[in-house]
């Protein structure tokens, strides 16, 4: 595939579709608040001041102020950088894991494919949110298991995408051309099945990251992985929920939108890259 | 047929299986003294020690794994360090409350996804296609928890048409006598009709959160199934026999684009029982769920334990029900022998 | 022609005279059919020969009113027992399908549900086109178990062994041939005036492709049914049928009894389609496949006549004026300007 046809491939897909230049838009945006945004926020999101507490949204407090006065606008500013990062580390994670096994499976066949495919199934034999419970209460309710723990659920994904890719070229001419010119297995799995194998996984990534950051969030809004005063939008949509009942929306509404915001950015990525990759597959 | 319902059957034992190690392998993951923690934080040494030659933790891990499935097999899930009662007791009080939201909001989900993608498909282009497609691509971004907090937020405080989301009944109330655990099914054998009702009103959100949640992926499976369906060979030569637009809409097109649906089901029910965890949080639901993030908030192992391997057994069993359920329906499955 | 003439001659079952059909698509207009005429008598089995592409079917789906929904009548008419087809609303169209004009597909495995009985499939007919096919009074249980031993005579009438075991048989149990069979009894059910078969034996193997071409012209000529063949085999149009009407880009260019066009064809594209077919007698040498191919139709410049650029006799008429229509009441007719056996323009120039 050169390069050229990509460009104008992309280039006619972003002009063909403005949600998806939408989409891409938004990903710079929330990337750049990710990179910058705890040094351009206004407020210290940890600076608490007991007498500007729970203040609606004004002039001063663009998203309004939380039960200790913190100003929310700046914490779910400075959260961005924490979902995006624990996303990002466990996305990052199952693909690093994930591909090389499925690949292996593929490619291999045999006894290896049926303990990798067992294992796969076996995960995916969970409610993924559960096992992910399951995971961070044994391991410790820390940040790090977090990450561990989304990537483990979502390791199942990228195994099946890569073993899908290496079943099908494993009988491929060209494979055994490359196995006859001396190329080791190593070596045709990492320079020619993996990049065969790399556009369904970029859809995957981008579907996962939103599932990922759902998830992420969902763990801290129960109580698991990140802790107060850390701003995550989990976390912070859970110290307001107490106060939806008594009207004082804000606390929770702003962080909520945000992360409904920034999943919806990558759905609409992942789409996007399908319709890119592979437009047979246009809903 | 019975071949393949037996084949089906012994293709759910590994993964039944597989929930049980996996279950096993995540206790004696525990970081540090696994005998320390069931025995919780302010237990003496000797408690501990004592824990641990109760649980057989000083055993070699085979010999543990064996004792382990002995006593699932006897229904022993341990005991709750924070009431002090049987695990298993416990969930099984609780799981009729869970099972209530699920079933309700799997029904009202159906409901409204399958009618949706339908139309969607029978016109194309039109607004009720934007409609579908807009609640597709909306629906598997919002987190349920927010969604859950907006609707309280909207019904009860503002519009004050909902009850206040305590729980399953107004303390007013007293529950039913339990004949299923189900309220509706309970307060309606009861004859109480005040109770019916109460029970009802405080279903409502919790419901509706759900079913917003799974709407998503059943919608965008009916529309594009039907799609295909409707474009099928078969669909043509149903028309050229001027069989009524309706004989061919549900006879022909729809019995044949439901079957790909039955099986998003699969899929769905663990996003459901995923999410039915935030919700019983966010609106004081006495389930199974609010059941495991109490006990994680106190460092009580077991309860959690209990619950990851139930649900896990719970999902499994649910994927078996489907895939024979499948069987029953599609009189092609017989030739897979 | 005379009172006498116009009284002897019958009159035609399908009347389809200028006929012109166009899709609306996002990448332009294919101008899909343009100035058929057609004509189908009560008991004759007339062939609809032409290139993938040629509009063969187009033509019989906006029959029977099955056409895409982009699909739009730019003119004509098609008389079918006194009612127009193409300005009939879209009920009474529903009620004609099936009744009196039935249609049957290529690829029968695909074409029946694969989830329901075959002898349900049949029911569903019989049971729409009730009123009209005099199923008889009756309580519901007698109703229901003459509707089934129509169905299973249906299968019988269609040559299917054991037709009280087939009833309960699901399509993907039963062989192509058998399937096609099925079709057939679902389109005869009612005993159609017309049948319309698009390709009905593409897909088969030769010895039941000839079963069932053989069980089609059978129960037509036992019925008096009209049969429209649709196929691309010429061989097999040769064999079959009464008349043969010659397509090509949505155009109708030749139509002659079946035996005067293998003969002397006149139009120089079925000359050519003719010569590009293999027959027992010649050699894979003597192929001359057909030049070039179909015009693109969404072009908005088609010349009139859709062959004048593959065509050797092409002279400066064919590019400009319109077209001469097919003359339908004629033996032998043909729309071209230079037909075979009259000279071709550069020896008429020459022979001045």
């Amino acid at each position: 595939m050169s390069s050229s046809t990509t460009i104008g491939h992309v280039r006619h897909v972003l002009s063909d579709n403005p949600v998806t230049l939408l989409a891409a838009t938004m990903f710079a945006v929330f990337v750049l608040l990710a990179l910058v945004g705890p040094f351009v926020v206004p407020y210290d999101p940890l600076a608490s001041n007991a007498a500007r507490a729970l203040q609606p949204p004004s002039a001063e407090h663009w998203f309004g102020t939380d039960a200790l006065g913190r100003d929310i606008f700046s914490r779910v500013i400075v959260a961005t950088r924490l979902d995006l990062s624990i996303a990002f580390a466990a996305v990052l994670m199952s693909f690093l894991i994930g591909m090389p096994l499925g690949l292996a499976a593929g490619f291999f066949g045999g006894w290896w494919e049926r303990i990798v495919t067992r294992a796969a199934d076996t995960v995916m034999a969970f409610p993924l949110f559960v096992l992910a419970m399951g995971i961070v209460a044994a391991l410790g309710n820390t940040v790090g298991n977090i990450v561990l723990a989304t990537a483990i659920i979502n390791l199942p994904f990228y195994i099946r995408v890569a073993r899908a890719e290496a079943n099908v070229r494993r009988g491929a001419g060209w494979v055994e051309a490359a196995r006859l010119a001396g190329n080791g297995d190593a070596r045709i799995l990492a320079v020619h099945l993996f990049p065969n194998a790399l556009p369904p996984a970029m859809v995957q990534v981008s579907l996962n990251m939103g599932w990922a950051i759902l998830n992420a969030a969902g763990l801290s809004f129960i109580g698991l992985g990140v802790r107060p005063p850390e701003p995550e939008w989990g976390i912070l949509v859970a110290e307001g929920a107490q106060f939806i009942v008594s009207g004082e929306w804000w606390v929770s509404f702003f962080p909520g939108a945000m992360l409904m915001l920034a999943v919806f950015t990558f759905n609409l990525l992942g789409d996007a890259l399908r319709d890119i990759f592979d437009p047979r597959r246009r809903t | 047929m019975g071949r393949v319902i037996a084949r089906r059957l012994l293709a759910a034992l590994p993964n039944l299986f597989g929930v049980i190690v996996i279950t096993f392998l995540l206790t004696r993951a525990i970081p540090g003294d696994p005998a320390a923690y069931f025995a919780g934080a302010s237990a003496t040494q000797e408690a501990v020690e004592q824990v641990r030659r109760q649980l057989g933790l000083d055993r070699p891990l085979p010999e543990q794994f064996l004792r382990y499935v002995a006593d699932l097999a006897r229904g022993d899930l341990g005991l709750s360090l924070t009431t002090g009662q049987p695990v298993r007791q416990e969930l099984l009080a609780r799981l009729p409350a869970s099972l209530e939201v699920v079933l309700l909001a799997l029904v009202l989900a159906c409901a409204i996804a399958i009618p949706l993608g339908v139309a969607a498909a029978t016109r194309p282009g039109s607004w009720i296609d934007q409609l579908a497609r807009l609640v597709t691509t909306a629906g598997v971004s919002l987190p349920t928890f927010f969604t859950g907090l907006l609707l309280a937020y909207v019904f009860y405080f503002l519009l004050g048409w909902a009850p206040s989301p305590l729980g399953r009944l107004d303390p007013v109330f007293s529950p039913p006598p339990t004949v299923t655990g189900l309220y509706l099914i309970d307060a309606a054998l009861a004859g109480d009709r005040a109770l019916w009702w109460a029970s009802f009103k405080q279903l409502v959100l919790p419901v509706v959160t759900m079913a917003i949640f799974v709407l998503a992926p059943i919608a965008r499976m009916t529309r594009a199934s039907m799609l295909s369906v409707l474009g099928s060979d078969f669909v043509r030569t149903a028309r050229a026999s001027g069989l009524s637009s309706s004989t061919v809409l549900v006879r022909y097109a729809l019995r044949n684009a439901l079957l790909p649906v039955v099986t998003t089901l699969g899929m769905v029910f663990g996003f459901m029982i995923g999410s039915s965890v935030v919700i019983e949080k966010v609106f004081g639901w006495p389930g199974v769920g609010s059941y495991a993030i109490d006990a994680l908030t106190a460092s009580d192992y077991a309860p959690v334990q209990g619950f990851v391997l139930t649900m896990g057994l719970l999902f499994v069993l649910l994927n078996l029900a489907i895939d024979l359920l499948y069987v029953v329906i599609d009189p092609r499955v017989k030739i897979e022998a | 022609m005379t009172g006498a003439a116009a009284a002897a001659a019958p009159v035609p079952l399908l009347d389809v005279s200028d006929f012109g059909l166009e899709f609306r698509t996002r990448s332009g207009t294919v101008h899909a059919l343009e100035h058929v005429n057609l004509r189908i008598h009560k008991g004759e089995v007339v062939g609809l020969v032409g290139e993938s592409g040629s509009g063969k079917s187009v033509l019989s789906y906006a029959m029977l009113g099955i056409s895409d929904a982009a699909a739009r009548v730019t003119g004509g008419r098609a008389l079918f027992g006194g009612l127009d087809l193409l300005q009939a609303d879209a009920r009474t169209l529903a009620d004609l399908r099936g009744r009196e004009i039935s249609m049957i597909f290529q690829s029968p495995r695909t074409a029946l549900n694969p989830i329901r009985t075959v002898g349900l499939q049949i029911e569903d007919v019989l049971r729409r086109h009730a009123a009209r096919t005099r199923l008889g009074s009756g309580t519901g249980v007698e109703q229901a178990k003459g509707l089934r031993e129509r169905a299973v005579q249906a299968l019988r009438e269609v040559a299917i062994a054991d037709p009280e075991r087939r009833y309960h048989a699901y399509p993907f149990e039963l062989s192509g041939g058998m399937c096609q069979r099925v079709m057939i009894a679902i389109a005869l059910a009612c005993r159609p005036g017309l049948l319309i078969a698009d390709e009905p034996t593409t897909g088969l193997d030769v010895t039941t492709q000839a079963a069932v071409m053989d069980l089609i012209t059978g129960l037509a000529r036992e019925r008096q049914m009209a049969t429209l063949f649709i196929t691309h085999d010429l061989g097999l149009a040769a064999e079959y049928c009464d008349r043969i009407v010659v397509m090509h880009a949505g155009h109708a260019v030749e139509a002659a009894p079946a035996r005067a066009l293998f003969a002397t064809p006149r139009h120089p594209y079925t000359a050519r389609l003719m010569s590009s077919t293999p027959d027992r007698q010649g050699t894979l040498a003597a192929l001359v496949p057909v030049p070039g191919n179909l015009p693109d139709l969404r072009r908005t410049d088609l010349p009139p006549c859709r062959f004048v650029e593959r065509c050797t006799r092409a002279g400066e008429r064919c590019r400009t004026a319109p077209l001469p229509r097919l003359d339908a009441q004629a033996a032998h007719a043909v729309a071209c300007w230079h037909p075979l056996a009259t000279p071709a323009p550069a020896e008429a120039a020459h022979h001045g």
